[in-house]
């Protein structure tokens, strides 16, 4: 049977155009016993062909590709035991709901367990490392050799190959492509810090500017002493952003000479009147090629005062803020009220913020915050810029004491919708003591047992928090104490309140 | 059949309201709920004064809800049904009226659709039955026009050629459709409009084309000397053209086949004219017979009847009449419980199920998916990210499935090592549904 290219082409081309049939349609009509009439017309002979030819073809499907083996090495299947099936739903319903903070719990429950994903939910957890770069590290224990042999065939899922990455093997560093070249590094980073650098340094010299800037950043594990003569060295690149890289790592150093260079200068800027207790400022005109280099931006304005200031600003942040309290031999308290009684109060309080959030200061955090919340800066001595980022990222321990401290200070069963421990709580991927969970709770409850708490809109964003940072053992005790009648829209959220923090408790009860 | 969280989640219409139904199912939500063994059924708190009621019928799964949503299994059942699967000490009582009541009429309905019609006195038969004759002449007439005309026009395509016609132009198929369609030919009307897609979209549209074009064609001829065509032949023929026949027809006329009846692969899609379609194929243990479950929804509303890829069933399967039996009509079922040891009917290479396949075509040339259960083979990708089975012979089978999350779950679940894997094949190319692993089936 091998009219049918030539059915197809005369079907494609019409038979008033071929004017003819081609004898081979003849040929094959014949030789399946079907005897067309000469004096058919030729529509109909082709139609005839393509309907004999259409179903023979449908029956002979002819597969004829073969291989002879897999092109690649089947899994080893001793492997650690499966998780349980009931696991295995909590999972299914986690990625669903694209539940991250759950996802983190589920996978350290079942890494404790010493058991891996089922095989069927591999590719979705796979895909959603790819997507969630903070969850691979908990997700590798948990795949299994299934895992990791999946993983191979998707480029998306390649981290997981990585705690299979040889460092004694320099290749993927020496003719790797860019990625590889930086995923290597970054082991290595991990395991040996020196090597790592004496590495970079090896072909520091003959790099494109955009690979000695992701040099840099690799250097911010592990960060140390050692690094500090490389780094001043690259302080010194002909490319501004290798530059600013250098000088943000040397800032983490308070040993660098960019902090050095910083004290000095400010010393001749700011003038301490110890009788007075007060500063006065001399600011220069111009911003030194120096103070460029070592990453002072002369546009950058994150407050509302002048250039000048803003300046002053940025330099501030460099300095660890314990180098002021020392200098002019003040508590952080009194730091902070001369400051604020100054013109430049915006300048010390985002300089010292800043520089107490870079070098994790946690005296001066705790300082600023204790200052803000019990001095309330409004009016003219209030604050303009906005000081989430001092709540961002906390020490989950300072979180909890300072968390405590804010609900302590008010005295109130209530929580108010504008207190402002909320924007505290509100942050993610911190873990609520019991007592200070308990204690907002409680609050919570006692403001939905009042009629006008349906506008509380706060308040219900924190109850969606709370039911990610509570621990879930907890789950009996707060079921408790709702009001049986509640406003409707409060009775939803109370209700996914507890649906979550029960499902966390059952995850945790996996482990019983 | 014992009821997991796992099993209850496949029933879910969609994952948000699975998401819901969990979260309903805590006993303080319910100021009521309880089971007999047949029936469960439950008072879900809601906003108003009024409580929704809830019932399952285990018998199905069938269910209902008094809340306003159509697409069943709404939150609130599937929040009584997680709560069955969780809850261990599931309350037993005797079912309150609303329930028991709602029981025996689906009992009754279910006997109806199975036992014959009330018998008729015999002027009132007579009558029936002329008017019956008379309904089948009048639409045979019309479908006769339909066919003469579809003729026609093959014949003016086949004369001037794809490259002379407008065949881009969805307009240029879908006229011809609409008069299909009025002339009682919806299956032939559908087939046009499905044609002028792979016209457009496919990138071996020529062949494809041509060989849709030979198909339909081969239904004329069919039809015209559709006399000299053994008797189910002609079911066959009328049946492609599109001829609907009740359900409740198929299974008065009988005969029925009682069997245990395995959920080997569910497929469901929108099809090109917006409607909900659902393949759902079984197998029967005793019987050793293949069947289709064909059901269509519309609009927001789910379907009647849900099915868990896996499940066993108990019930009376009548197939529609055909030269090749393959849709049917499952009655009078219950969901058992049935451990399976080995799938009943296996291809153990690719060649094995094509030889199956031509027998079919010989039966029915317009058949349009067989199920498949292809055991030992290997499932793989190239570095083109091209996917295939790899059988015990060595032959390779491109896998047309087009979502890579069922791919990487067959890869995932084989690890490199053989598999039986559940699929549709339509004589061209193989779709993976589920796969068959310690002794369960796994929806893909």
């Amino acid at each position: 049977m091998n009219s049918w290219k030539d059915i197809v082409k005369t079907a494609l081309l019409g038979t008033t155009t071929t004017g003819q049939i081609p004898a081979s349609i003849y040929n094959d009509l014949n030789s399946l016993g079907m005897n067309v009439s000469a004096e058919e017309s030729m529509e109909v002979t082709l139609l005839e062909a393509a309907a004999a030819l259409a179903t023979f073809r449908k029956a002979g499907v002819s597969i004829s590709q073969t291989l002879d083996s897999l092109p690649y090495e089947p899994c080893e299947l001793d492997d650690m035991p499966l998780c349980s099936p009931i696991a295995a739903n909590y999972l299914s319903q986690i990625l669903q709901q694209n539940q991250e903070e759950i996802m983190q719990e589920w996978l350290s429950v079942i890494e404790k367990l010493q058991q891996r994903i089922p095989e069927e939910l591999l590719p979705d957890v796979l895909s959603y490392g790819a997507m969630h770069e903070k969850i691979r590290r908990a997700i590798m224990p948990a795949l299994g050799k299934r895992g990791t042999w999946l993983a191979q065939f998707n480029n998306r899922w390649a981290y997981a190959l990585d705690a299979t990455i040889d460092t004694s093997n320099e290749e993927p560093f020496q003719l790797g492509s860019p990625k590889e070249r930086i995923d290597y590094l970054q082991k290595r980073r991990e395991q040996d810090p020196k090597a790592a650098l004496n590495l970079i340094e090896s072909v520091w010299e003959s790099e494109d500017y955009q690979s000695k800037v992701d040099f840099l950043k690799v250097l911010n594990t592990h960060l140390s002493v050692d690094d500090l003569p490389f780094i001043e060295m690259a302080l010194e690149d002909k490319r501004k952003e290798v530059r600013n890289e250098a000088a943000a790592l040397l800032a983490m150093l308070p040993e660098s000479s960019l902090i050095q260079r910083m004290i000095l200068a400010l010393s001749e800027w700011v003038n301490f009147n110890p009788k007075k207790k007060s500063l006065e400022l001399e600011l220069p005109d111009s911003l030194s090629t120096e103070m460029k280099r070592d990453g002072i931006r002369e546009h950058f304005q994150p407050l509302p005062e002048g250039k000048k200031a803003n300046w002053l600003a940025q330099m501030i942040s460099l300095v660890p803020p314990s180098h002021w309290a020392e200098t002019w031999k003040m508590s952080i308290e009194d730091c902070l009220e001369m400051a604020i009684n100054s013109d430049y109060r915006n300048v010390w309080y985002w300089g010292w913020s800043m520089a107490a959030k870079r070098l994790n200061d946690e005296e001066w955090l705790l300082g600023i915050h204790r200052y803000i919340l019990k001095n309330k800066p409004t009016g003219k001595k209030g604050l303009h810029f906005a000081l989430d980022f001092l709540y961002q990222d906390l020490h989950n321990e300072l979180f909890n004491l300072l968390a405590w401290e804010y609900l302590q200070k008010d005295r109130n069963a209530l929580l108010s919708d504008d207190h402002p421990v909320l924007t505290l709580l509100l942050q993610e991927f911190q873990i609520w003591e019991d007592k200070l969970a308990i204690e907002v709770i409680h609050r919570i409850q006692h403001v939905v047992s009042n009629d006008s708490a349906v506008f509380n809109w706060n308040q219900k964003t924190l109850l969606k928090r709370a039911a990610y940072a509570i621990n879930p053992l907890l789950y009996n005790q707060l079921e408790l104490g709702w009001p049986t009648e509640l406003g409707y829209s409060w009775q939803s959220e109370v209700t996914n309140f507890l649906a979550t923090l029960r499902f966390r408790k059952n995850i945790y009860e996996l482990n019983k | 059949m014992e009821w997991t969280t796992e099993k209850v989640a496949t029933l879910a219409p969609d994952s948000g309201t699975e998401s819901r139904g969990k979260k309903l199912a805590t006993a303080s939500k319910w100021s009521l709920f309880a089971a007999d063994g047949r029936a469960v059924w439950g008072e879900c708190k809601g906003s108003g004064s009024e409580p929704y009621y809830v019932k399952i019928d285990l018998m199905g799964p069938a269910y209902g809800c008094s809340c306003p949503v159509k697409k069943l299994p709404c939150k609130h059942i599937m929040g009584l049904f997680f709560l069955l699967a969780q809850q261990a000490d599931f309350p037993v009582k005797d079912p309150p009226n609303w329930v028991s009541d709602w029981i025996a009429k689906r009992d009754a309905k279910s006997k109806k659709e199975t036992a014959p019609a009330t018998p008729k006195t015999e002027e009132e038969r007579l009558k029936a039955q002329k008017a019956k004759e008379k309904r089948t002449q009048e639409r045979l007439s019309l479908m006769e026009s339909g066919v003469d005309e579809l003729e026609q026009w093959l014949l003016d395509l086949f004369r001037q050629g794809f490259a002379n016609v407008d065949i881009n132009n969805s307009g240029f198929w879908e006229q011809a459709a609409f008069k299909m369609k009025d002339a009682k030919l919806s299956r032939v009307s559908y087939f046009m409009k499905e044609t002028g897609e792979i016209a457009s979209k496919s990138a071996n549209w020529t062949e494809e084309l041509t060989a849709r074009v030979g198909e339909l064609y081969l239904l004329v001829k069919a039809f015209r000397n559709i006399d000299t065509l053994p008797e189910l032949t002609q079911e066959e023929v009328f049946n492609t053209l599109g001829r609907n026949v009740k359900k409740s027809e198929v299974v008065e006329q009988g005969p029925t086949i009682k069997d245990k009846w395995l959920v080997l692969a569910k497929k469901e899609e929108v099809d090109l004219e917006g409607i909900q379609v659902r393949r759902v194929w079984l197998q029967g243990f005793q019987s050793q017979q293949e069947a289709l479950l064909l059901d269509y929804a519309f609009g927001n509303f789910g379907f009647e009847q849900q099915y868990v890829v896996g499940s066993v069933l108990d019930g009376e399967l009548s197939y529609y009449p055909a030269a090749f039996l393959q849709r049917a009509v499952l009655s009078n079922t219950a969901l058992i419980d049935f451990n399976i040891s080995t799938l009943p009917i296996l291809s153990d290479s690719i060649s094995h199920f094509q030889n199956k396949f031509v027998k079919v075509l010989a039966q029915n040339p317009w058949v349009l998916q067989v199920p498949v259960v292809l055991t030992n083979v290997f499932p793989f990708k190239d570095e083109f990210e091209n996917y295939f089975l790899l059988d015990k012979d060595n032959k390779v089978l491109p896998l047309a499935n087009l979502r890579a999350r069922v791919i990487w779950r067959m890869l995932a679940m084989s690890g490199g090592h053989p598999v039986t894997v559940i699929g549709e094949w339509n004589g061209a190319s193989f779709e993976a549904l589920s796969l068959w692993k310690d002794n369960k089936i796994e929806e893909l």
